[in-house]
């Protein structure tokens, strides 16, 4: 009997010394993932700094090089480290929403930069538009260089944490991190605001933003004869029920609908129809099928018949994948014989039973009109000298492809193979320059370009 | 089991935005060259072009830059190749084009490249795999045009100066996805998922172009109710 009274309070002493040793590691394991998180964040930030400082600098010797060759490389070094400088501001953990004009900002002079790089390459030197452009960019680099550089003192000075940015301040301390920081990058933002508008060749550019859907023609329609049109396209003998979504904003205006397929084993389908002309953007059913009975070349030619039957002439299938036992199929537009890239439409197949499960048309309808311009410069033999014949040339054909802000170009295109790779090298049908090379790499489940 | 990630064909324009990223390679002249094009009186086109934009820039040329060589362009090319020591024949060859520092169509013919290896291993597996998960963990429930949307708002926001230019960017950057924050975006995606990857991949876009989307009854973000919703779909709104 005697000492058992002991036993309860060294158990629970034991017990206490046992937690607390685990809570001191459970501690030091947050502290040290914590300063793992921090020092990932201030190494994006230094790196940051760093880039920002090459964009200015760059830019410096951008208007005292004399020859292209400088030009072309400082113009690479500005691409180079505006693309990390970009990277690594996405990496902090600050509100994309603070950085908008910062990313814009460095991606769009990442952007010029390449675009003067290239047409320094093809013999058109920085005109003076653009140099007052890239003077322009310079300022807002400085601008960036100097309020990095303050909320770098102010970091050291007040021991701002990265880490604790990420988790929205709860204790005082947190609070003063991110006012310090809030406050700078709203600066920065201001100041990021001012700069050219950039239009060039570019996937960034600002002429893409501002591109009008050419194709859609007619007038505006209503939503019952919107609804109509859907019935009539989905097929009369197909529908079931349609509902009305309502409508949808974006470059083309819609109106919306739920189809209810008369056959209740099929997913209901969403479409969209364009307000103005009344052509159907997109359609699509999540039916999955169970098998596959048809081979991709049959499927290829269900979705050809679907077109015509809608009234889509001239379309020819480009490439073809499937997965899952659906296939997808994607035509482009055809006249006088060239193929017409940009005006695209993609078609799903169920390849059980041959089922359209998806169309889709929006660069169609933002791109198709009829070309006028289609008659090449330069016979196939002479664009045949500006590739190299030590790939062997399968076969020829003329394409209008989409330039990266979306221009047009005239090309011959050539499917070449080099060992077992398969290309396609754009020659552009006027001048004969290079305009672009897809890498065809084949898959069991289709053929990707890249 | 899943079904096993498969591959996709990227069409043109969604290629553009990869294939405008990368660099011409530029390609060394071989020595054992065979033949090659002159160029001369009469000739047109990009390598005219570049002839006489170079010639301008050194003072030997002062007509227009117009891909044609007339006249004017066959003194440049004289003088030029009496100033460099040039047979003086005002015919472009292989040495007065060494000389401008340009390569003539042509030149690059016969080249043997023995050291080339064919092309392994790549996919888009990752780019669907990846999106697949960021519907799953975003929009598990939504109705399937919902979740096409979601994934259909990242790859506008890859293509969207004021952001990453990635798929794996996008989707980690900071406070941008509550489901990376919380960690579902680790949960196996479903089949629904991957369907919905691949039809936004090949260029379905419920969200009409959107950037942003939100859940009206979930958000406490003031500002994001400023933006023009383009669509409502299932819980979530998408606005650009």
């Amino acid at each position: 009997m005697k000492g058992r009274h002991f036993i309860l309070p060294t158990v629970l002493a034991v017990a206490l010394i046992g937690v607390a040793i685990w809570g001191y590691n459970q501690y030091t394991q947050k502290q040290q993932y914590h300063t793992y998180v921090d020092n990932l964040y201030q190494k994006s930030f230094y790196d940051l700094i760093g880039s920002v400082e090459n964009i200015q600098t760059n830019l410096s010797k951008l208007m005292v090089a004399s020859s292209p060759n400088q030009s072309m490389s400082t113009l690479s070094e500005i691409r180079r480290h505006s693309d990390n400088a970009e990277t690594n501001l996405a990496q902090l953990p600050i509100s994309h929403l603070a950085l908008d004009n910062t990313q814009k900002y460095l991606n769009q002079l990442g952007d010029y930069c390449y675009f003067l790089a290239r047409n320094t390459g093809e013999g058109r030197p920085i005109s003076q538009e653009q140099r007052n452009n890239l003077l322009k960019l310079k300022k807002n680099a400085a601008a960036l260089t100097t309020q990095l550089h303050q909320l770098e003192e102010d970091i050291s000075a007040k021991g701002v944490k990265w880490g604790e940015l990420r988790q929205k301040g709860r204790r005082k301390m947190e609070q003063t991190s991110e006012d310090i920081v809030d406050t700078r990058f709203k600066d920065i933002e201001q100041q990021m605001m001012e700069y050219p508008v950039l239009i060039y060749d570019g996937p960034f550019s600002e002429g893409i933003e501002r591109m009008k859907a050419v194709g859609l023609t007619g007038p505006e329609i209503s939503q019952e004869e919107a609804e109509r049109r859907v019935r009539e396209f989905v097929g009369r003998n197909f529908v079931g029920e349609i509902e009305r979504l309502g409508e949808g904003e974006g470059k083309i205006k819609t109106w919306n609908f739920q189809v209810m397929p008369r056959n209740r084993g099929i997913a209901p389908y969403n479409v969209d129809i364009s307000k103005k002309g009344g052509h159907i953007v997109w359609m699509i059913s999540s039916h999955q099928p169970a098998r596959s009975n048809m081979t991709i070349e049959e499927a290829v030619k269900r979705a050809q018949d679907f077109l015509k039957e809608k009234g889509y002439d001239n379309m020819v299938p480009t490439y073809k994948q499937h997965f899952d036992n659906i296939a997808v199929v994607n035509f482009a537009y055809q006249q006088d014989g060239v193929i017409i890239y940009p005006d695209h439409i993609k078609v799903n197949v169920s390849m059980d039973n041959g089922i359209i499960l998806g169309f889709e048309a929006q660069s169609y309808l933002m791109a198709h009109r009829i070309r006028d311009n289609l008659k090449p410069k330069l016979t196939e033999e002479q664009a045949r000298e500006f590739v190299d014949d030590g790939h062997n040339i399968t076969s020829v054909r003329l394409a209008v492809i989409p330039t990266a802000s979306m221009e047009e170009r005239l090309c011959y295109e050539f499917k070449c193979t080099l060992e077992e790779d398969e290309f396609f090298i754009y020659i552009n049908a006027n001048t004969g320059k290079e305009e672009k090379i897809l890498q065809l790499l084949r898959t069991t489940n289709g053929t990707l370009a890249i | 089991m899943r079904v096993k990630a498969v591959i996709l064909v990227l069409v043109i324009s969604a290629t553009i935005f990869s294939v405008c990223f990368m660099v011409n390679n530029t390609i060394a002249v071989n020595d054992d060259a065979r033949e090659t094009a002159n160029i001369a009186w009469g000739s047109k086109g990009e390598y005219v072009r570049k002839i006489q934009s170079k010639l301008k820039r050194w003072d030997y040329y002062d007509g227009p830059i117009d891909g044609v060589f007339g006249a004017k362009t066959y003194e440049a090319v004289r003088l030029f190749q009496r100033k460099n020591g040039l047979l003086v024949d005002g015919v472009v060859g292989p040495q007065t084009a060494a000389a401008l520092g340009i390569t003539l169509p042509g030149t690059r013919k016969g080249r043997a490249d023995a050291a080339y290896v064919s092309t392994s291993g790549v996919t888009n597996r990752n780019d669907i795999n990846l999106l697949a998960r960021a519907i799953h963990g975003e929009a598990r429930g939504e109705p399937y045009i919902g979740k096409v949307a979601i994934a259909a708002v990242i790859l506008n926001r890859v293509r969207h100066p004021s952001f990453p230019n990635t798929i794996a960017g996008v989707i980690y950057q900071p406070g941008a996805f509550t489901a990376v924050a919380d960690g579902q975006i680790n949960l196996q995606p479903d089949r629904e998922a991957r369907r919905a990857a691949h039809d936004a991949l090949n260029g379905w876009d419920p969200s009409g172009g959107a950037i942003y989307y939100y859940n009206p009854a979930k958000t406490t973000n003031r500002w994001i109710w400023s933006r023009v919703v383009h669509r409502v779909i299932g819980k979530h709104r998408f606005a650009k």
